[in-house]
């Protein structure tokens, strides 16, 4: 399809919210220069122009400030789309992230919605050095009343982002920043993807690869390099990582026998390690070897681009780690 | 052409069975799913159905014991005979012989690797699982995965191999735990089913998620073992003839006398003679002690008296260890009290160098203590040989039961008065009791038990002579 539509993953997102906000005039956007500035990255480019400055708002350099914004407003019928710059700086949130967003609903009986869409940008590459450049997925997952998004792809961006607006619970939308000069097919009409529901981006029956953010493209190029050996991967991007489709996860891994989970962030206590105890809470016996994990080494990513480059798992990686999913030394 | 019908093997522990029952007769035709003997392992018992049909001829005898996979039987067409060499190649009978490995049984396709260490054999989940799908023996699967690891392609191509002739036509049935690799099952307690040979389909499912756990698996043994371990017909225990007006548990004091009397007789080799002993001596020493403030019981002097034989006769005071007997050099006689509840030994220690007032003080001491529950530790430790009286009940001999890991044990009868038949036709009387020594023949024989009693009796005839601090 030669005229297909093509948007770069950042402009995906930029619709998204642009067309919510034509929909809805209750959505509105607030972070750190993200009004006349349009965002260090761009992404909330033109907005402000569209919108004005009472519907994209430049905030102070406060975090905190900018999620109790988005926390109260969201309580009070509004439904706020507020921006941290960096995945890093969620830190500096965490009590009204962790302790007012995500409880709110619960601590008042279920009457409160919590319209609330937390946007920010997450991984490394960039060499953006040890505080600008973590992956700290895996602490939103671990708390009930989040639900946590990573798309990988242009079209995924622009669904999901769409769905994380509309969703009346309390989202966190991870923008990766390698991911967003990345180009492809995006609709131009509104669409949204499920949240709780993974893509399987490539069929496979000998191992299955569980991968999300940049992670789902090194683990296609390697799945497509040891498709030239007859090996035929599974990549699996589950999109939402709370809710996780573990469904989709365990019949695929039923299926292949054999499964290998990769992130970006360090390995110890990653998401991956609960979709490997998932995997074998519910396919044990289907299961030709333990479920392997590729992840960063446990240190802070650090800021040499050699040393990163390094730290960060690429496709070669990945191979090495399918390769040992698949080990049979004795055939 | 004659099937082979071999000794299964139920279980990876399973080294050899033997044959408790033929459940069919030679010559009857069976069909397949019959089910042929009764078979007994070092575990459970279980009965071997036939997986192919024919006219059985069996082998090998009720009580006879062979390897896994030995052929103990053959399914014969109509009309055929039965092999020329149709005996059993050198059952194992009771004689300890080395069990043949299952793999050289007529059935293993030899196996060209199998993943063991320390006799845990290394299976993918999924393997396993596939292993039950295709009907494949993990044990002719050679594994290509990581430490040997059999994994599901293994199984695959194992399937996919010309099936070897197959002589093996027996399945078990019941307790069978061949069954045990259909079964949904955590690998903790497939690895605890393994080690003890129990069958997984026999153990209920975690109704959660419909798997066998290790708690279950556990749960069931002790069940088993609660419910009389070996169920052999023999010593099943019958259940209450009528309906019980109570029923006393098997549990502390009670349970611990039931183990440790059964094993006494179990483990040694006991028997008892009986010897009386004149206390006309006795009974004039005790006279002589009238107003003291302690006066030694008849028991106090039996158990003196045998105190001073046991140094005389170290080999009675000795005890079975696994370097053979051990003679022990000091003398400490147990004294056994009933109580309400069962009973208690306590020890009098060093009882061949104390004298009779010592002695006795000490009895009533540990005796008073018994009744009341205040024995210490170090009272009931470390007996060399015990006493039991019986004669206040009218007893004259018995058959005590040693108390392990003594070798002998002295029971007391009733203080009675004989006829004594003297010279020249003169009757008399005396005052009598029967001495009744229980020993292990294991440690001494019939006549050393005799010169032993016999010093007894005669440190009886002279009390002042175990009077004496030795």
């Amino acid at each position: 399809m030669s005229d297909e539509r093509k948007l770069p993953y950042v402009m995906a997102f930029n619709e998204a919210v642009s067309q919510a906000m034509e929909a809805d005039p209750s959505v509105f956007c607030a972070g750190e220069d993200i009004g006349a500035f349009g965002g260090v990255f761009g992404t909330f480019g033109g907005l402000q122009a569209k919108f004005g400055a009472d519907r994209v708002v430049d905030t102070p350099i406060s975090e905190q400030a900018i999620v109790g914004l988005g926390v109260g407003a969201a309580a009070t019928g509004l439904r706020p789309i507020v921006d941290l710059m960096f995945m890093d700086f969620i830190c500096v949130a965490m009590d009204q992230i962790v302790n007012q967003a995500a409880k709110l609903k619960y601590m008042f009986g279920g009457e409160a919605t919590l319209p609330l869409t937390i946007t920010t940008a997450g991984g490394g590459g960039l060499s953006a050095a040890a505080q600008h450049s973590q992956s700290l997925e895996a602490i939103l997952c671990h708390i009930p009343g989040l639900k946590v998004v990573y798309p990988s792809t242009p079209y995924d961006m622009k669904g999901l982002m769409t769905a994380c607006i509309s969703e009346d619970n309390p989202t966190v939308m991870v923008k990766h920043k390698r991911l967003l000069g990345m180009t492809g097919h995006v609709p131009a009409e509104r669409y949204e993807i499920p949240l709780g529901k993974a893509n399987i981006v490539r069929a496979g029956k000998d191992v299955t690869v569980v991968a999300y953010g940049r992670m789902v493209h090194e683990s296609v190029a390697a799945a497509e390099k040891l498709a030239a050996e007859g090996i035929e991967c599974e990549v699996i991007d589950p999109r939402t990582l709370q809710p996780l489709d573990t469904e989709t996860i365990v019949e695929s891994a039923k299926r292949t026998n054999r499964v290998l989970v990769v992130h970006e962030a360090v390995r110890f206590g990653g998401l991956g390690a609960e979709i490997a105890a998932q995997i074998q809470e519910q396919a044990f016996d289907y299961l030709d070897a333990p479920v392997g994990r590729i992840g960063a080494p446990f240190s802070p990513v650090p800021f040499s681009p050699a040393l990163e480059q390094h730290y960060i798992p690429d496709a070669k990686a990945i191979e090495a780690g399918i390769r040992e999913a698949l080990l049979r030394v004795g055939a | 052409m004659a099937t082979e019908f071999i000794m299964p093997k139920l279980g990876l522990t399973m080294e050899e069975g033997t044959i408790l029952e033929w459940l069919v007769p030679s010559g009857a035709n069976i069909t397949p799913g019959t089910a042929v003997l009764r078979i007994e392992t070092d575990k459970v018992e279980s009965d071997v159905e036939s997986v192919g049909g024919g006219i059985l001829h069996q082998i090998a005898d009720v009580g006879s014991t062979h390897a896994c996979g030995a052929v103990i039987g053959y399914l014969l067409a109509e009309g055929e005979a039965p092999p020329a060499a149709a005996r059993p190649a050198a059952p194992a009978a009771s004689a300890p012989s080395p069990a043949a490995p299952a793999n050289t049984a007529p059935s293993a396709s030899a196996p060209t690797a199998v993943a063991r260490t320390g006799g845990r054999m290394f299976v993918s989940p999924n393997a396993r699982r596939v292993a039950a799908e295709l009907g494949v023996d993990l044990n002719t699967v050679a594994g290509t995965g990581p430490n040997g690891r059999i994994v599901s392609e293994d199984v695959e191509a194992a399937s996919r191999r010309p099936a070897p002739s197959r002589p093996t036509v027996t399945t078990p049935i019941a307790t069978g735990s061949s069954s045990s690799s259909g079964v949904l099952a955590t690998a903790a307690a497939r690895q605890l089913a393994d080690l003890l040979g129990i069958d997984l389909g026999a153990v209920p499912a975690d109704p959660s998620d419909g798997r066998v756990s290790r708690d279950a698996v556990a749960a069931y043994v002790r069940q088993r073992l609660a419910a009389g371990a070996s169920k052999s017909p023999d010593t099943a225990l019958a259940p209450a003839a009528q309906t019980p007006t109570s029923m006393k548990r098997m549990s502390g004091m009670r349970g611990t006398i039931a183990k440790r009397m059964h094993s006494s007789l179990q483990q040694m080799a006991q028997l008892t003679l009986t010897m009386d002993a004149d206390l006309d001596p006795v009974i004039a020493d005790r006279a002589g002690r009238e107003g003291d403030a302690v006066v030694p019981g008849f028991t106090d002097y039996v158990l003196a008296a045998a105190a001073r034989a046991l140094r005389a006769h170290p080999i009675v005071n000795s005890q079975v260890t696994d370097d053979g007997i051990a003679l022990l050099p000091d003398v400490h006689v147990g004294l056994a009290v009933a109580l309400d509840e069962g009973l208690v030994v306590p020890v009098v220690r060093n009882a061949d160098r104390i004298d009779l007032v010592t002695l006795a003080q000490e009895t009533k001491r540990l005796a008073t203590a018994a009744r009341s529950g205040s024995l210490a530790l170090g009272d009931l430790e470390g007996g060399t040989f015990s006493v039991s009286a019986l004669g206040m009940f009218g007893v004259d001999a018995f058959t005590p039961v040693i108390n392990p890991p003594n070798t002998a044990i002295l029971g007391v009868g009733r203080l009675r008065d004989d006829l004594v038949l003297g010279p020249k036709g003169k009757v008399s009387s005396v005052k009598r009791l029967t001495l009744s020594l229980t020993w292990d023949h294991r440690v001494f024989d019939g006549a050393p038990a005799a010169q032993f009693c016999r010093s007894i009796v005669e440190f009886l005839a002279d009390p002042a002579s175990v009077d004496r601090p030795a």
